[in-house]
């Protein structure tokens, strides 16, 4: 079974990347979060991440590259956060959408997160057309109006947008595969 | 329609123009043959239409007016308090979180706290020490007339050392009452607009915010009580909820999966749904609360609960199996 050979060298890695460097991973998260709960969490997603990466062997400085990845995943926790608040916010004040089922409740929150984490890294106003366009159903030429640029810009904007949602998409397909 | 470019991009890109053109107006039927015979040129193009597909998919299916309110929300600058806010308590040191002495009055007090899933055990200068459980906070005023301890929120193990000469009585205030233990040992527990009191050592006298009578209820040795601010609402022998905790356990008998899980949230990040047709089931037995996932592990394994978790557990609704 020559797979096994190969995959095994890896897994070691991991884990004496595991055992030598969690607990500073974890004092360094914890550190920057102030909450123990997640910060053992968020270390076992930084390892988890890692090891989706498969790319251990190439890791010189094990301390700076977790504390980088850590980092992201940090941020990416606040802003999973920010938007749960969000959401249940929308949700306290619409009657309606609170009765519906949970299920479709959460099937609607991971389809904002996923929207969410590709608009994430947008500049501002790229984001501001793209809702508009794609959400509130506004033309090209009122986007332009109401943001005082040029249809070209606006639709520049647009395209802008999209790439960057796909190229992002695109990330995570080879990440995870 | 431009020919196929090599560059990495260039599928995307087209594909975001595809995206374009067919949400300005329908294809005409020589533009869908072009974008037929673009999806088809190269396997980079297949890939970059599904995925434009699935981003489209995305946002088709979401409720508009919700998804701008809750996308479009000042994301950035409230990450950008919060991690200041971090970066700020972490130059400070621990020194904020624990407290400082204020000398000018002879008084020493202090603000405690743990966050939810935390447990701690501090000792204050008169030698009394207190548990916090998860999510707790209190303040503290030590002087010669008197000991007062304020519980903001959660709840407090406290054994109180004698110390008559130098410290004043040990009262524990919380936003309904004000409690005299007389014995050594008292639990505290400030829920939404109930006090709860358990007497381990010792009776305690409870003086209601709001009581018209000047005498104190007494709550004796080894029951436990709950009260507004307005009066007594129940007095009972002790529970082994109320003191399970000081050995970092959930121990309950035949309570209601509902209210179990609130207990457990105390503990846990994120939301816990119960389906409503399990709200009722009968829930016994002792749970570490130290990690609320071998809870749920350990309800799936002994009642007919299907657990699921969503968001890497920030989520959860248990289901009838």
């Amino acid at each position: 079974m020559p797979p096994l050979v190969d995959s095994k060298m890896p897994h070691a890695k991991l884990h004496f990347l595991y055992s030598d460097h969690h607990s500073w991973l974890y004092t360094w998260i914890r550190k920057r979060l102030d909450n123990h709960f997640d910060a053992a969490d968020l270390a076992q997603d930084t390892f988890l991440r890692i090891h989706s990466r498969h790319n251990i062997d190439k890791i010189k400085e094990p301390r700076p590259y977790l504390a980088t990845v850590a980092k992201g995943i940090i941020s990416h926790f606040y802003r999973r956060k920010s938007l749960e608040q969000s959401y249940l916010n929308y949700l306290s004040t619409m009657p309606d959408a609170a009765a519906s089922s949970d299920e479709y409740r959460l099937i609607l929150l991971q389809t904002l997160e996923q929207v969410d984490i590709l608009l994430d890294a947008m500049p501002s106003h790229i984001k501001k057309v793209f809702l508009m366009h794609q959400l509130e159903g506004m033309k090209y030429k009122e986007i332009a109006d109401e943001m005082g640029i040029s249809l070209i810009s606006a639709k520049r904007y647009m395209k802008q947008a999209l790439i960057q949602c796909l190229s992002i998409m695109e990330d995570d397909i080879l990440e995870t595969t | 329609m431009k020919p196929p470019e090599t560059s990495p991009n260039s599928s995307l890109e087209q594909a975001a123009e595809w995206i374009i053109r067919q949400q300005e107006a329908p294809l005409s039927y020589q533009d869908k043959i072009a974008f037929e015979h673009w999806k088809n040129t190269s396997k980079a193009n297949q890939k970059a239409w599904l995925m434009a597909e699935k981003l489209m998919g995305d946002i088709e299916s979401l409720p508009k007016d919700m998804a701008i309110k809750v996308l479009n929300r000042p994301d950035s600058s409230e990450r950008r308090y919060a991690i200041g806010k971090l970066a700020l308590l972490l130059a400070a040191g621990p020194s904020l979180w624990g407290g400082y002495q204020a000398v000018k009055h002879q008084q020493w007090f202090a603000d405690y706290r743990t966050a939810k899933g935390e447990f701690k055990k501090v000792t204050l200068p008169d030698g009394s020490t207190i548990k916090l459980n998860t999510a707790t906070a209190f303040n503290i005023e030590l002087s010669k007339k008197k000991r007062l301890l304020t519980l903001k929120e959660g709840e407090i193990d406290v054994q109180i050392a004698s110390n008559p000469h130098r410290y004043g009585p040990f009262l524990v205030n919380t936003q309904e009452v004000e409690l005299t233990p007389i014995g050594q040992n008292i639990a505290v527990r400030q829920e939404q607009q109930i006090t709860r009191v358990v007497a381990l050592k010792g009776d305690v006298y409870a003086l209601p915010h709001q009581k018209q009578a000047n005498h104190p209820i007494v709550i004796s040795a080894g029951t436990e009580a709950s009260l507004s601010r307005f009066s007594l609402i129940s007095n009972t022998p002790i529970k082994a909820l109320s003191t399970s905790w000081l050995d970092h356990m959930i121990a309950v008998n035949n309570m209601p999966l509902a209210q179990f899980i609130k207990e457990v949230s105390r503990y846990r990040h994120g939301i816990i749904r119960v389906s409503p047709n399990l709200a009722d089931l009968a829930i016994s037995g002792a749970f570490p609360n130290s990690d609320t996932n071998i809870i749920l592990t350990m309800l799936s394994h002994t009642y007919p609960i299907e657990v699921k978790k969503h968001f890497a557990g920030y989520w959860v609704s248990l289901e009838k199996r």
